[in-house]
């Protein structure tokens, strides 16, 4: 019927099935590959209870380890969106820290009902990514300048707000309820975290939403020739970080039982940390919610073994650092490791299958 | 058919050893999980033109790339002027003994001029140890003077138009002493009349002695400009042969490997109705220009790349608004404000560069293919969420009705042929028939068998009764598809062909009658 229709009839058998062979060996290290930070947790995990049973083999321990980075997780899955459509959001750190300082000071400061504070204070933070995403995209700025941007200025804000001190007096007990309690033996910020997850689970990969972000992120000007509205996914992508990050805020607020001003930049690196490393598990060159949170907890865990086998307090942004680079380094030379050795496998099963085959055949 | 190199007879003119300047022999690679080159021979001497020719997927830019060192080669040898390159030499070795390559997009810096960019390749002159900036000039303009260029060499790379890009980069290679020039596809995008003033610096550096390797799908080129012409098919050369030993069909038939039926026309059926009208359309280059496409019916518009016709597409798509005039579509007024708006009231639309414009190279073929879910949307299922097993089936399908090899949907579109990534492109606005359907530049960098497959894909839609508006700069491609083709010329109509008369000579024709020459038409 058509040229590569014979073309293929054409080809030997042998040759079928040692292609086949070939994929499926591919296939196989596709999945170790898919899965490796899944493993990296668990041998770091185990590592560390070997080293220290009595700290940090501990239910406590771990249960610590997951509160603690609940706000990382909101943190970093903010983060992805603005990554998925291809731009940078510096600012993520910033909107958590604003908006924990919100949240305390409506209340605190302000006097208004908790309800009132958190909905004030997620407005607040969706306004912030809207004004990240329409500089972006309206008027055609570069998000990293964007976002840093908008990010020293909240910051500024917030000092402001706060007058550059610890906001902790009068906040309501019904707020804290918010963190305290549990449900299933499971306390419930690490509820909140799955929440997100799934919800930012099935949005990227279940509905229309999630895959023309990855469209928009795939080739922007295609995304547009096939009748996506490229800027407004970019502008909700921001959006949605500053909701999700405002949340993340309100979280930890409840958690500390107050504001600290300067609480917000400290999250920026575990966060781009966290997503970059995500991306390289779950589903391999793509951002995604789980792989970020298995990141997230790879850092973690790592930060915290460290601390209990007695690495001063300094050693947590070298983790960092090492992590972000290191993390994206390893795996492109996984993946190109991988590629190589089906590359071998291939060449050598062709050898074979042409001791078999005639020469090619001349018109 | 006489075939030189591998057949009995042996033939002086041919003889694969002795003069070479570049031989290479039995080169292998296998890529990924798929065996990309299993038997390439290549043999080039000096100041010759050679051609090299083959589908999209027979090996050839392997081939070449084997050449370059990027990466080198799993086995073969390759010998240049009589000296073996080491197995697994780098892209440094190959530029050390005298291979250059320059591609379609011309490896320059935009952001830098012309004597930069020369200088980049060859080394600053310098006095001091600081640059001597008169000298840079001095040495530039001598290197673009050998080819008989006059070209300031102080602009930006950023403002040269395609054509004088490709010949900076073959003046850049030849100021570092370059001998063997490999140019892939170096007309892909050049209108007419610079494809003439290229070929006219290659021949002039082909006389110098050099030696120059040339990649193209057009044979028309082929047989103007090269000496000889080595086949590659299905990952081996099958053959080197002279033009003038070989026809048009018996060289498409080795590149192919058997003949390739070419359909003819279908005529206008009789139950055509008017599709879309345009009355005075008037863009920032055309216009103004009225015309009406039937059901049914397909309708090239073409010119010198700069002619206009390609803004008409973009506006009947909501790219861009039109300064003034109507269009009516199915009898309705139609002033599309987007793509999405001009897509739900039933245009399609192919864009011209399938990398920049078309497709995610990382993607895999079913999200390509559904690139905007919520268009046509097969794999939509309740609640408006996308099932996985129904839009890796409905891909599997599309992909196998539009032949693309491999018709794996998890495959990304990084691993496929060009032919093949354009029949994604084409089959991810063709599945589902849009009843009117703007296609841009559909075969540019395609090859013979491909092309005539996505010819096929889109006589079947006109068939069907869709109303098709070809636009492209490639006369053969009107000439292939179109029962009808308006020709432009700085925006205007010059000329409306129908029926025998769409073809190559005709056309060519139209634009010389309109601007005194071919040439004068290109800018």
């Amino acid at each position: 019927m058509t040229s590569k229709d014979s073309m293929a009839a054409t080809s030997t058998s042998s040759q079928r099935e040692d292609w086949q062979r070939g994929r499926r060996q591919h296939t196989l290290y596709a999945v170790l590959g898919r899965y490796s930070l899944v493993i990296v947790l668990a041998l770091l995990a185990m590592g560390f209870s070997l080293a220290r049973p009595e700290s940090f083999f501990t239910i406590n321990n771990f249960q610590g380890i997951f509160i603690n980075q609940v706000v990382v997780v909101f943190a970093a899955i903010g983060l992805i969106g603005p990554l998925i459509v291809g731009e940078l959001d510096l600012s993520v750190g910033y909107v958590v820290g604003l908006s924990q300082a919100l949240v305390v000071g409506l209340m605190t400061l302000q006097g208004l009902p908790p309800p009132l504070a958190i909905a004030f204070t997620i407005v607040a933070c969706a306004v912030i990514g809207l004004i990240n995403g329409a500089l972006v995209v309206k008027i055609g700025l570069n998000s990293l300048i964007v976002t840093l941007a908008t990010g020293n200025v909240i910051y500024g804000l917030v000092l402001w707000y706060t007058a550059g001190t610890i906001l902790f007096q009068g906040v309501p007990q019904e707020f804290l309820k918010i963190s305290s309690g549990s449900l299933l033996y499971v306390p419930l910020p690490i509820w909140y975290a799955v929440l997100l997850v799934v919800i930012v689970e099935l949005v990227l990969g279940y509905f229309p939403a999630g895959r023309r972000m990855y469209a928009v992120g795939g080739n922007r000007r295609a995304a547009l020739l096939t009748g996506i509205a490229v800027d407004w996914t970019v502008i909700a992508a921001f959006t949605a970080s500053g909701i999700i990050c405002g949340l993340g805020g309100i979280i930890i607020a409840s958690r500390l039982a107050s504001a600290q001003p300067e609480l917000g930049p400290s999250f920026l690196l575990p966060a781009f940390a966290s997503a970059f490393l995500g991306a390289t598990t779950i589903r391999p060159g793509r951002y995604n919610a789980i792989g970020t949170v298995v990141a997230v907890y790879v850092i973690a865990v790592i930060v915290a073994g460290l601390q209990q086998i007695g690495v001063p307090f300094w050693a947590e942004h070298v983790v960092y650092g090492v992590a972000l680079a290191g993390g994206v380094a390893l795996s492109t030379h996984l993946t190109r490791m991988r590629e190589e050795r089906a590359r071998r496998d291939q060449l050598r099963a062709f050898e074979e299958s042409r001791e078999m085959t005639p020469e090619i055949s001349r018109l | 058919m006489v075939l030189i190199g591998q057949s009995a007879k042996p033939d002086p003119r041919a003889s694969p050893a002795g003069d070479a300047l570049l031989c290479a022999t039995g080169i292998k690679k296998v890529f990924g999980g798929a065996v990309a080159l299993s038997h390439g021979n290549l043999s080039v001497r000096a100041g010759e033109i050679h051609a090299l020719l083959g589908e999209n997927g027979a090996g050839k830019s392997t081939l070449i790339k084997c050449l370059a060192g990027t990466p080198p080669p799993d086995a073969g040898e390759i010998l240049i002027d009589g000296r073996a390159l080491p197995l697994g030499h780098s892209a440094r070795h190959a530029a050390e003994a005298g291979l250059a390559f320059i591609h379609q997009e011309a490896a320059l810096i935009e952001s830098l001029s012309v004597e930069e960019n020369i200088a980049l390749a060859n080394g600053y002159q310098r006095r001091g140890g600081l640059i001597d900036w008169g000298e840079v000039r001095r040495f530039a303009r001598a290197a673009l003077d050998k080819m008989g260029v006059d070209l300031e060499p102080s602009r930006l790379v950023a403002e040269l138009p395609p054509a004088t890009r490709t010949v900076l980069a073959i003046a850049a290679a030849l100021a570092r002493s370059a001998r063997i020039l490999v140019l892939d596809e170096p007309t892909a995008s050049l209108g007419a009349s610079d494809v003439q003033a290229l070929f006219r610096v290659l021949r002039r550096i082909s006389e110098a002695g050099n030696a120059v390797v040339f990649v193209s799908h057009r044979l028309d080129e082929v047989y103007e400009l090269c000496d000889r012409i080595t086949v590659l098919r299905d990952g081996a050369t099958v053959g080197t042969v002279m033009p003038d030993d070989i026809t048009k069909d018996d060289l498409i038939a080795l590149i192919c490997g058997h003949r390739v039926v070419i359909d003819k026309k279908t005529e206008t059926s009789a139950t055509a109705e008017p599709a879309l009208t345009a009355k005075n359309l008037r863009g920032s280059i055309v216009g103004p220009v009225s015309f009406t496409i039937q059901t049914g019916e397909i309708v090239g518009f073409t010119g010198l790349s700069d002619a206009g016709h390609y803004e008409v597409g973009e506006i009947l798509f909501g790219l861009k608004r039109p300064r003034s005039g109507s269009l009516i579509l199915f009898g309705r007024p139609f002033a599309p404000g987007s793509p999405a708006e001009a897509m739900r009231r039933g245009i399609g639309y192919v864009p011209p560069d399938r990398n920049l414009l078309g497709l995610a190279r990382d993607m895999s073929l079913s999200e390509n293919l559904f690139f905007n879910p919520l268009r046509g949307s097969p794999i939509l299922s309740t609640l408006g969420t996308m099932s996985s097993i129904r839009e890796h089936n409905s891909a599997s399908t599309i992909l196998r009705r539009f032949a693309v090899h491999p018709p794996i949907p998890t495959e990304r579109v990084v691993s496929l042929s060009g032919g093949n990534a354009q029949k994604v492109l084409v089959a991810r606005w063709l599945f589902d028939a849009a009843p009117v359907l703007i296609v841009n530049d559909v075969s540019v960098g395609v090859d013979v068998g491909s092309r005539e497959e996505i010819y096929r894909a889109i006589r079947r839609e006109a068939a069907a009764g869709a109303a098709v508006l070809v636009i492209t700069s490639d006369f053969e491609e009107i000439e292939a598809l179109c029962a009808r083709a308006i020709v432009f010329a700085r925006g205007v109509y010059k000329a409306e062909l129908a029926g025998m008369e769409v073809n190559v000579p005709r056309i060519a024709a139209c634009l010389v009658a309109s601007t005194g020459s071919l040439r004068g038409g290109g800018r």
